[in-house]
């Protein structure tokens, strides 16, 4: 195969194929920031509190505030809440464009809705246990934007396994058909990374590789969003087009595809 | 006044299909809180089990969960185990140890060893229906 990739985009790819994830700043600072305060602004509805001007420290310290029997409806008031901000989506994608043209492509579908995960310190109630999206049903061809509202860091993070000791541990997965999805992170534990993510970066990763979180035992509650993204043309797996994905940057040349229709009225 | 607490449970849905239809994630989880909120359950997150045929990791490790929740609310009696003698130690484990295992499309529960007649009747029908070939 002949590759013309410039420099640049053939060392983000090849960082991304040995690593499985890459983190970067995000490309609008002024758009995650309105994303984290609206977040906040509807929590704040939510609980029926006053937001205070510290919109960051407030999500850190939301623990302080709500407890796991409210947590998920929560979750659900705030999810619902920014998915019907017009401009969510729009905004999202823009925090990564670049890296994910040069990585995915520049004709994307982008999930439809945009997912919001909160851990409370020591909650165990809404882990996301070792998986692989694929084993979800989603399309390897996918990747995963994940972006944090507040510092995360070790627990309150996410960890992920990079290719190498991913491949050795998946094909022996079916070892642990009677056991749990603990015996398999105890297997994976020691190769996993946990990125560091401040306020401000992003991370995009392959969700073919194992990943998940654990309890969060650091001192602040954790508040990170996620969406998936594919290239158009690449094979769909159980996530469809129009029921998961939404195609947001189609191009003239498929758009002249997709409404071609060979001339027709010929009989033999 | 005394509060009476309401029962905590799992959610259990799956990537792969069940009866031979899809579900979309999406739809499986709404029938399953629809459940819980219709029976005053405390609904805990859905696990989702893989996609890999046969596999079952998901079901044992929200199994394991059960010391500490009161039941699991399953998307369909469909989802569980084809192998009869896996089948029968997940009906075990939730028999044995007093938690029930729900299940939201069917409407059913599982806590007894009467359930788990009427668990195998069901599945036992099914079988034979969808191997007969009758015409009807």
């Amino acid at each position: 195969m002949t590759n013309m990739l410039t420099m640049d985009e053939e060392a983000l790819n090849q960082k991304f194929l040995s690593d499985g994830y890459l983190v970067v700043p995000v490309e609008d600072k002024a758009g995650l920031d309105r994303i984290r305060d609206n977040v906040a602004e509807i929590a704040a509805d939510f609980l029926n509190i006053e937001l205070p001007e510290d919109k960051q420290g407030f999500l850190d310290d939301m623990h302080r505030h709500v407890d796991v029997s409210r947590l998920n409806d929560m979750r659900l008031a705030v999810i619902n809440g920014i998915n019907q901000l017009h401009w969510l989506r729009a905004t999202y994608f823009s925090l990564v464009r670049s890296v994910l043209d040069q990585i995915v492509g520049n004709e994307l579908v982008m999930q439809r809705r945009i997912n919001l995960s909160i851990q409370l310190p020591n909650d165990d109630s809404s882990l996301l246990p070792v998986h692989a999206d694929v084993w979800d049903g989603d399309s390897a061809y996918e990747v995963v934007v994940w972006v944090p509202l507040v510092d995360c860091f070790k627990t309150k993070g996410m960890y992920i396994l990079p290719p190498t000791p991913d491949a050795t541990h998946a094909a022996k997965l079916s070892d642990f058909a009677d056991g749990t999805t603990e015996d398999i992170f105890s297997a994976i534990e020691a190769d996993v990374h946990w990125p560091d993510l401040p306020f401000g970066k992003a991370m995009v990763f392959s969700q073919t590789l194992m990943h998940g979180n654990r309890i969060n035992l650091e001192p602040e509650t954790r508040w990170s969003m996620n969406c998936r993204f594919k290239s158009m043309f690449s094979p769909y797996a159980d996530k469809l087009p129009g029921e998961f994905f939404e195609p947001i940057t189609l191009r003239a040349a498929s758009r002249f595809g997709l409404d071609y229709k060979l001339p027709s009225g010929f009989e033999e | 006044m005394t509060t009476i607490l309401k029962p905590v449970c799992r959610g259990y849905i799956t990537a792969r299909h069940v009866r031979g239809s899809h579900v979309p994630q999406r739809v499986q989880n709404l029938v399953v809180r629809d459940y819980t909120q219709r029976n005053g359950i405390e609904f805990r997150l859905s696990e989702v089990e893989y996609l890999m045929p046969g596999c079952y990791i998901m079901l044992n490790s929200v199994i394991a969960e059960l010391p500490h929740i009161n039941g699991v609310v399953a998307y369909s009696l469909f989802m569980m185990p084809k192998r009869l003698g896996r089948r029968l130690n997940v009906w075990k484990s939730f028999v044995d140890t007093g938690r029930t295992l729900h299940f939201a499309v069917e409407n059913f529960s599982l806590s007894t060893a009467t359930d788990i007649q009427t668990a195998e009747d069901i599945l036992a029908i099914d079988e034979t229906s969808s191997t007969s070939n009758l015409q009807f």
